[in-house]
């Protein structure tokens, strides 16, 4: 056995004894995998095996070891190194890994130099104490098929978090076997619950009396997919999610059994850090004096606090579930979402409007499983209450009208955070009808088919947040840049834009746009070809129209309305030769109407496009492959102009 | 597979994104304008430049370096030696929101394995200022706030957020970061702009005589301040301690840098000053020369164990070698073999590198190495086999260009070799997987590279791309206009660039990959018996692509046919969007697309309108787009050709090549107008 140095704080030794012996499985010969594992397979996972051993209400163990055989360097990408994050709570007391050739022979076994060691961010917006070890043999290159091994084995003080486990592999992969392991105290109650096929429980005694829970699975393949529109993850992964019914973390005790007790958690972690500072007090007071309604004193405070205050990630103490108090923030005027949703609560304390704050999973698409209370949360936003009405406010932007959540938190479960214990409460959604898209778009044509072109558009809901990033983030050029690639047109002049937000409660912003486009309709000898649709949304077809699982159209991109009129004006030497395309095509994802108008060298086109969003069921996905098809083909549609024979 | 147990972070939301963005390469002599001056005081603030809410040169900007300097200097210590301190000071207005994260600043250290290999940060201060209540306030930076955290292997970085920062503010921070001679023995460069604009961007360096550093300016603005003069250096060692130079520049209202399409990489086109070490004349000492002029660039690299060292390394290429002699004794042939084993044996580890990492042996049995590695054994091992083969140095488009009247070292990342058969030259990069003898990657395609011959002095060549984006497509279909039905058959050839890109997408995935992607493009399009041929089994030939398809065309009315005869590589849009253009483009390869048509018409129908026939050319040849269609019999032929054989096209020309692609866009839209005959 070989000696090797500590590393950093950290023992981490090559063992030669894994930490779980698996009968039948220590063989590694690539010719024992079977055959229908190996087709097409990057990577054949040939062990997956965890185990969380739980010590106590305060303390557990995970062990983790994972056998792959990688046949490519796609398979390479997907396994071919392991990360292991560690914090003050969490320490590594095991690292090892070893490389067998094809024939399941030992070729090397990682060593110290192997194992990178990083912490977070560059800079102070990204503070914490989190840090990855992160083991490889990539400074070799191997003849494929190989065979890697590592093992990892955790010490863990915070039972916040319990492991999940899913026997999926990545994409393009096999696994030979994969197993989750719980093993507890006698009697010693946790919670688990299996999701989308997971197998079953099988439940048995260890020799000590302890209590052993198992979950496993064999021969799982996993084919690549081209499927466009899949499920989100957490709808179609089989999936084991556990997580603690009674915890010990640092000096709090807490309990995950309902969402209730998480909630009374959280609020006691945070407790009490809610004052803020006599000055900044009288500060507040002064701002909402003569606000007649708590609405008035919400939006007063809220503007308040987004004009002293900016976001950094600073993320210590518990599992960064603590936050800094609101004195702290007072006087550097920054923080990450928890401490300034704090600091709001407290101004809004001060002002004496009842808020609170609201755990929530952020992030577009993103959501938890509100079926099953655990910690899944990676934001913190504030809760307002103007009467019967929530106001919420997303604390970490500078810019953002109350209310407003968008993306990244609207439409999905928030846990209110309350003294007595919250419960799950939806956050604003966005409908079709509120994400919509306006414009007006005037196009003088000249005899050779350039055009002149003004438009006006109005976005709102979902549909405005692109463009009012690009507006606050964003220098002229670059907006110009955006522009430019953004706009549907084979190429142009853009003369003038501009952007201006609205100063409705409902944030949104209207474009102005002045552009020369040649060619903006297509001259071929006598004849003038105009599009209806100049400008508009375009849509993308898939390549197949077969489907055998259930699809997802994102609510964040297929909740719209766009309704784009284009008013042409058309030169009078050239007659109308065609009939004047329209069309009506209506589905179960929404509808489309596109109606064209021709008088005195005007040609009107109005296209209206309503989307809805969500999940459909298989047999559904030929009619929406249909739907895209009749709507590609009425956007294409041309209106022919050819000119006059006097 | 697990996820991991550590807790999904709690994240925020609006992190301003902090883009550097990139320029242009133009020679400046040194120059000073004007006599105007700014030394502010640190922790001082003026009221002015507090009251301002928009920059004045440009409103858009999301705020301005008011003050940005560096200052370099010298000083010994008994135990550590030689130290250089690089001092920063900077100073910034936040005028949006966007910018409130660049009040959050982090400087990495490196930490060797020895106190000797260390750097460190000194003196660190900040301070913010806001205008309340009329009052200039000013917020210290609380030294308790700072974090030190070891981010990387070797890698130490002090962490700090400013306080109070909003809209409105100005911050001001400055440290001090000290490097022994032995961890880095050359001042970073100095670059004068970034993303925003700066109002006063400074650089002083005070060079004892011992040390000559080689100085290179790049970019495009001028110098408002150059000074230099001679003076003394106390290094706080009597041994040291002498005269030196002492230098001061300073560029004036700097414009932000904006980024532009085919460019080679920002830093050919940014301000800066760089410096690199030539001599090290240690007083009673020894003297030290690096690198200054070409031929001692030559002579270093040849002497080199990293470099020639590796080149006169040949054992373990014995048994290949031998292998391939069997073979073949031509020349040519061998030249191919041993390339297409080097491509084969070695993986690339993506890096570039002038120095062979552990060596070419250790690379070869590795079966992995940088660019460097893979492309000096392929050098040794086609000297072995008597094929005439040198190394060439360049540097890589991301790198930036290389400039020949200043000789340094550090110039070049990346090593290639040339290979001479008879008349032939090849340029050879086995890093490559699919690439064929001469076609080099596109990275390495940077204008020029230095030879370094086996004997004598290197000389510099031109690298040129041996061949285009390469692509033919043919349609041979029938068209029933009855019901808007075209069908027949589909070809495409990718050569050239097109063949490598290509290859290193599909060669080494089922046939069934590409068909997707195929009809992903093509969505509407029937496509059946697809056939793939030479997906990789001979590099020198074309792929080639042909399947049999159907389409609806949704413009058929019973009388009328309405068809756009550029059924495939039609190009829709321009790729160059902007009105007008600052620095040269540089397309890194030239373009040859072109594509076939035939349709056949039943009896009773005609074309009743065709477009012309246009030939747009380039100025010097630089390129040629042609568009035909004619009619013969009842067959209509299309043939359409895009050509650009110039990669480099000065910002005059950006006019003429943005036009030459919108002809070819505005012809590939036309349709034609088919009608059925009146009998």
């Amino acid at each position: 056995m070989k000696k090797v140095k500590p590393f950093l704080k950290y023992i981490v030794g090559v063992s030669l004894l894994w930490p779980l012996a698996v009968a039948g499985q220590s063989d590694f010969n690539v010719a024992r995998i079977k055959p229908e594992l190996v087709q097409d397979a990057d990577a054949v996972v040939r062990v997956d095996e965890v185990f969380w051993d739980i010590k106590s209400q305060a303390e557990a163990v995970r062990k983790t070891r994972l056998v792959v055989t990688i046949f490519n360097e796609t398979g390479e990408e997907h396994y071919g190194n392991v990360s292991v994050g560690y914090d003050k709570f969490n320490k590594v007391i095991d690292l090892s890994g070893a490389l067998y050739d094809e024939n399941g022979k030992l070729v090397k076994r990682l060593r110290t130099v192997d194992i990178e060691d990083y912490g977070n961010g560059i800079n102070g917006g990204d503070i914490s104490d989190g840090r990855v070890k992160r083991a490889s043999f990539g400074k070799k290159s191997y003849r494929y098929p190989y065979t890697i091994e590592y093992a990892h084995e955790i010490r863990t003080r915070n039972m916040m978090f319990y492991p999940n486990w899913t026997p999926e592999p990545e994409e393009g992969c096999a696994v030979e076997y994969s197993v989750f392991r719980i093993k507890a105290p006698a009697g010693f109650e946790f919670r688990y619950k299996e999701y989308h096929g997971a197998p079953a429980v099988k439940k048995s005694k260890d020799a000590d009396g302890a209590d052993l829970y198992e979950w496993s699975a064999t021969d799982y393949v996993r084919k690549k997919s081209t499927e466009p529109y899949p499920l989100p993850t957490y709808d179609r992964t089989p999936m084991v999610e556990a997580a603690a019914a009674e915890f010990e973390v640092q000096d709090y005790r807490g309990n995950f059994k309902s969402w209730e007790d998480l909630s009374r958690f959280y609020y006691t972690l945070n407790a009490g850090r809610d004052v803020l500072p006599a000055g900044v007090q009288d500060e507040v007071k002064a701002l909402v004096k003569d606000a007649r309604t708590d609405r008035e004193k919400i939006e007063r405070i809220y503007k308040w606090m987004q004009g002293r205050s900016r976001y950094v990630s600073i993320q210590l103490g518990i599992g960064g579930w603590q936050t800094i108090d609101a004195a702290t923030v007072a006087k550097t005027g920054y923080g990450d979402c928890k401490a300034l949703t704090n600091f709001t609560l407290a101004a809004l304390k001060v002002a004496g409007v009842p808020a609170h704050a609201a755990l929530i999973r952020a992030g577009k698409e993103a959501r938890i499983r509100p079926d099953f209370p655990m910690s899944r949360f990676n934001h913190v936003i504030a809760c307002a209450l103007a009467g019967k009405d929530t106001v919420w406010l997303e604390c970490t932007s500078p810019s953002e009208k109350p209310n407003f959540m968008g993306n990244f938190t609207g439409g999905r479960p928030a846990l209110l955070v309350l003294p007595t214990g919250g419960k799950l409460v939806m956050t604003p959604d966005y409908k079709p009808a509120q994400n919509a898209k306006s414009s007006q778009v005037k196009v003088k044509l000249s005899e050779t088919g350039d055009g002149a072109i003004e438009t006006r558009a109005i976005y709102t809901g979902l549909q405005h947040e692109a463009r009012t990033q690009l507006m606050q983030y964003q220098t002229k050029e670059e907006q110009e840049k955006w522009l430019v690639s953004h706009i549907n047109l084979p190429s142009m002049d853009l003369r003038h834009f501009e952007f201006a937000e609205g100063l409705d409660n409902d944030p949104s912003v209207t474009e102005k746009l002045t552009l020369n486009v040649r060619n903006c309709a297509t001259k071929t000898g006598t004849r003038l070809f105009i599009k209806p649709s100049l400008m508009s949304r375009a849509f993308e077809l898939p390549a197949t129209s077969e489907r055998t699982t259930d699809f997802y159209l994102p609510v964040s991109d297929y909740n719209f309305t766009d309704l784009d009129t284009v008013f042409y004006e058309v030169p009078a030497s050239y007659k109308l030769e065609t009939s004047l395309p329209a069309f009506q095509i209506a589905s179960a994802f929404g509808s489309y109407e596109l109606k064209t108008t021709y008088e005195n060298n005007k040609l009107i086109c109005a296209r209206k496009v309503v989307m809805n969003g969500g999940r459909y069921g298989s047999k559904d996905f030929a009619a929406w492959v249909d739907f895209l098809k009749k709507i590609r083909k009425a956007d294409r549609a041309q209106v022919v102009f050819v000119e006059n024979k006097l | 597979m697990i996820n991991s147990l550590l807790p999904t972070r709690l994240s925020g939301r609006f992190r301003g994104s902090v883009l550097s963005i990139p320029f242009l390469f133009l020679f400046l002599g040194f120059q000073a304008f004007g006599q105007d001056d700014f030394k502010p005081k640190l922790g001082l603030i003026d009221r002015v430049s507090l009251e301002m809410t928009a920059y004045p040169g440009d409103s858009t900007a999301d705020a301005v370096y008011l003050y940005d300097r560096g200052k370099v200097n010298f000083t010994y210590d008994d135990q550590k030696g030689l130290l250089m301190t690089t001092n920063i000071w900077v100073r910034i207005k936040i005028l949006k929101e966007s910018a409130l994260a660049r009040a959050s600043a982090g400087i990495p250290c490196y930490e060797g394995p020895s106190y000797k290999e260390q750097e460190w940060v000194e003196d660190l201060k900040g301070y913010t200022y806001n205008l309340e209540n009329d009052q200039i306030v000013r917020t210290e930076l609380d030294k308790k706030t700072v974090r030190r955290e070891k981010t990387a292997e070797s890698i130490a970085t002090t962490k700090f957020n400013l306080p109070n920062v909003k809209k409105g503010s100005i911050i001001e921070y400055t440290y001090s970061v000290v490097s022994p001679m032995n961890v880095k023995n050359e001042p970073s460069p100095w670059v004068f702009q970034s993303s925003i604009p700066s109002r006063w961007s400074e650089y002083n360096i005070v060079v004892p005589d011992f040390l000559d550093y080689k100085m290179t300016m790049g970019g495009y603005l001028q110098l408002h301040i150059n000074n230099q003069e001679a003076t003394n250096v106390s290094v706080g060692h009597s041994r040291f301690d002498g005269g030196g130079r002492s230098y001061r520049f300073v560029v004036k209202d700097a414009p932000a840098f904006v980024n532009e399409p085919y460019i080679t990489t920002e830093a050919d086109y940014l301000s800066k000053i760089a410096f690199e070490l030539a001599t090290v004349r240690v007083p009673g000492g020894m003297v030290k020369n690096y690198s200054q002029t070409w031929e001692n660039v030559d002579r270093t690299l040849d002497e080199a164990k990293w470099f020639g060292g590796e080149l006169r390394r040949s054992g373990f290429l014995k048994e290949i070698r031998d292998e391939i002699a069997q073979k073949t004794t031509d020349p040519a042939e061998r030249m191919t073999l041993a390339y297409k084993h080097i491509q084969d044996h070695m993986k690339w580890d993506g890096y570039s590198g002038l120095y062979s990492g552990d060596g070419i042996k250790k690379a070869y049995d590795n079966r992995k190495g940088n660019a460097c590695d893979i492309n000096l054994m392929l050098t040794v091992l086609l000297r072995e086999l008597d094929v005439e083969c040198d190394p060439v140095l360049l540097s890589t488009r991301s790198h930036g260009q290389l400039n020949q009247y200043i000789p340094l070292i550090d110039s070049f990342n990346y090593v290639i070799a040339q290979a001479r058969v008879g008349e032939k030259t090849y340029f050879l990069d086995a890093s490559v997987p699919f690439a064929k003898p001469g076609l080099l990657p596109e990275r390495t395609l940077n204008a020029f590279g230095r030879l370094i011959p086996k004997k004598g002095v290197g000389r510099f060549i031109e690298i040129n791309p041996a061949d285009s984006q390469s692509k033919l497509e043919m349609i041979t279909a029938n068209i029933v206009p009855e019901d808007g039905i075209v069908k027949g058959s589909y070809s495409i050839s990718y050569g050239g660039y097109e063949a490598l890109d290509w290859r290193s997408t599909y060669a080494a995935e089922t046939d069934n990959i590409f068909h997707e992607a195929l009809k992903k493009e093509v969505p509407e399009w029937k496509i059946q018996n697809l056939v793939i041929k030479n997906k990789a089994e001979d590099l020198k030939g074309t792929v080639n692509v042909s399947c049999d398809f159907e389409l609806e065309d949704e413009n058929a009315s019973p009388g009328v046919f309405y068809f756009n005869p550029i059924m495939a590589g039609r190009w829709t849009k321009n790729p160059l969007k902007s009105k007008d253009r600052i620095y040269p483009i540089d397309l890194g390869t030239g373009i040859s697309a072109s594509f076939i048509g035939n349709f056949t018409l039943p009896e009773g129908y005609a074309l009743e309108e065709m477009p012309k026939a246009e030939i747009v050319v380039l100025p010097e040849k630089g390129g040629k787009f042609s568009y035909q269609v004619r009619q013969v019999g009842n067959v209509i032929q299309v043939n359409t050709m895009i050509q650009v054989s110039r990669t480099r096209f000065l910002p005059e020309e950006y006019g003429d090549l943005k036009e030459f692609f919108e002809r070819v866009v505005q012809k590939h839209a036309q349709p034609l107008v088919i009608k059925k005959k009146n009998i």
